[in-house]
């Protein structure tokens, strides 16, 4: 893992980009960890990617240049990524889904602050489709953990 | 070959007359004589000047959509169970949009409206009715030739839409904390469509788009279903092609849009 993401400036929704760059970094980071350490799975593959265009959208918006992956939000799945494992990917993915929905009521009522919304909410979009499709993968029977997002907060 | 600007213009012309005598020919497919009006379908209806579209017409429009889903599903139901591993999901996603609609509506009333009871009047008859009619033999269209194939069409393209429609009302909503309680619907919303869409088509769950690629069709020019679409959640309308064809090959389409002014102002 690389350094802590870090603000740029004060202003609060560059504050919440560079936490959300950090988060979308530390998931590409782990899924790469999980295809080196043998995962032949090529969702793995396609989803590392997404994390890191999510990072790029966020970074694109707020004109802030993506300073690392957040080591220390990684470091609790670490190990059910190292061996693969699509259940830790699955909950990636709802933490990630999390993090947005709170986000979402924090961002300011400005043109960069919309735009970040618009941003939010299509990723939020996009890690709830993830989600399900890894639990799928782990045979997650539970339809109420599958379509309802466990985590609540993030 | 070239053309120039005096043949283009020409051509376009002729292209506009020639549709016009076309339009002119058969009976009963005449469209409106209406000034500016072009095709048969229905038309708009006007907006009221004194209209205000603000967070309880937002919210009423998505418990509309959710109440729609309900009648959405029951004329699925009618006409057959879901095809493979998405059959035990109707009741799963009948009692969420249900769910989803009693949770809008204290929200509907706390932002100054009325909870809807209904279905959006829009949607309604612009398209879940559409969707469903083109099941059946119409209008010089053959009854659906592959049952399966048109129920996972509708069911996965209006699951889709409903989450695009969320997903579009995240950014439209104002008060914070309301938008976080339509931010966890949304991604509901987009869990119902990226699970039925698994669980219709498991052999492709990834769009070629995000490689890079297009999205395919099958060999009638039915779209292949994706769980994971687009490498973003979308905000775009969904054509869906649905039912049997008529003597020219052609099938019936109807169009699926998140919500914009009409369909706010809907009851």
């Amino acid at each position: 893992m690389t350094s802590p993401a870090q603000a740029a400036t004060a202003d609060t929704d560059v504050d919440l980009a560079s936490e959300s760059i950090g988060f979308e970094l530390a998931a590409a980071e782990l899924y790469a960890s999980a295809i080196a350490a043998g995962a032949d799975n090529d969702l793995f593959a396609t989803i590392r990617e997404q994390h890191e265009s999510f990072a790029e959208r966020l970074s694109g918006i707020v004109g802030v240049r993506a300073q690392g992956a957040d080591a220390a939000f990684a470091a609790a799945l670490e190990t059910g990524f190292a061996a693969a494992d699509p259940a830790a990917a699955a909950e990636l993915e709802n933490t990630l889904a999390a993090h947005y929905v709170a986000r979402l009521a924090e961002l300011p009522d400005t043109v960069r602050g919309q735009a970040l919304a618009g941003a939010f909410a299509a990723i939020l979009a996009s890690e709830s489709r993830q989600a399900v499709l890894l639990a799928g993968l782990a045979q997650v029977s539970d339809l109420e953990a599958v379509y309802v997002n466990p985590i609540s907060e993030a | 070959m070239s053309v120039d600007r005096r043949t283009f213009l020409r051509s376009g012309a002729f292209a506009l007359g020639a549709g016009a005598v076309l339009a002119a020919c058969g009976s009963g497919r005449e469209g409106s004589t209406d000034p500016g009006r072009i095709g048969v379908a229905p038309a708009l209806p006007a907006l009221p000047d004194d209209a205000v579209i603000d967070d309880a017409a937002w919210l009423h429009t998505l418990q509309g959509i959710s109440l729609g889903m309900l009648a959405l599903h029951e004329g699925l139901s009618a006409k057959g169970a879901l095809p493979g591993a998405a059959a035990p999901l109707s009741a799963r996603f009948i009692a969420d949009h249900r769910r989803t609609a009693d949770t809008l509506a204290p929200l509907v009333s706390a932002a100054g409206g009325t909870p809807a009871t209904a279905p959006n009047a829009f949607y309604l008859a612009r398209a879940i009715e559409p969707a469903l009619g083109a099941l059946d033999e119409a209008d010089g269209y053959a009854a659906s030739d592959d049952l399966d194939r048109d129920l996972a069409t509708i069911a996965s393209g209006f699951e889709d839409w409903v989450a695009r429609s969320f997903q579009a009302a995240v950014t439209a909503i104002a008060d914070p904390a309301t938008r976080t309680e339509v931010a966890v619907l949304a991604g509901e919303a987009s869990r119902r469509s990226a699970g039925i869409a698994a669980a219709l088509s498991p052999d492709t769950l990834v769009s070629p788009v995000l490689h890079g690629g297009q999205a395919e069709t099958d060999e009638n020019d039915f779209a292949l279903i994706y769980a994971l679409p687009a490498r973003f959640g979308q905000l775009t309308g969904i054509e869906l092609q649905i039912g049997g064809p008529n003597t020219d090959g052609a099938r019936r389409k109807v169009t699926v849009n998140t919500p914009a002014d009409n369909a706010l102002l809907s009851d």
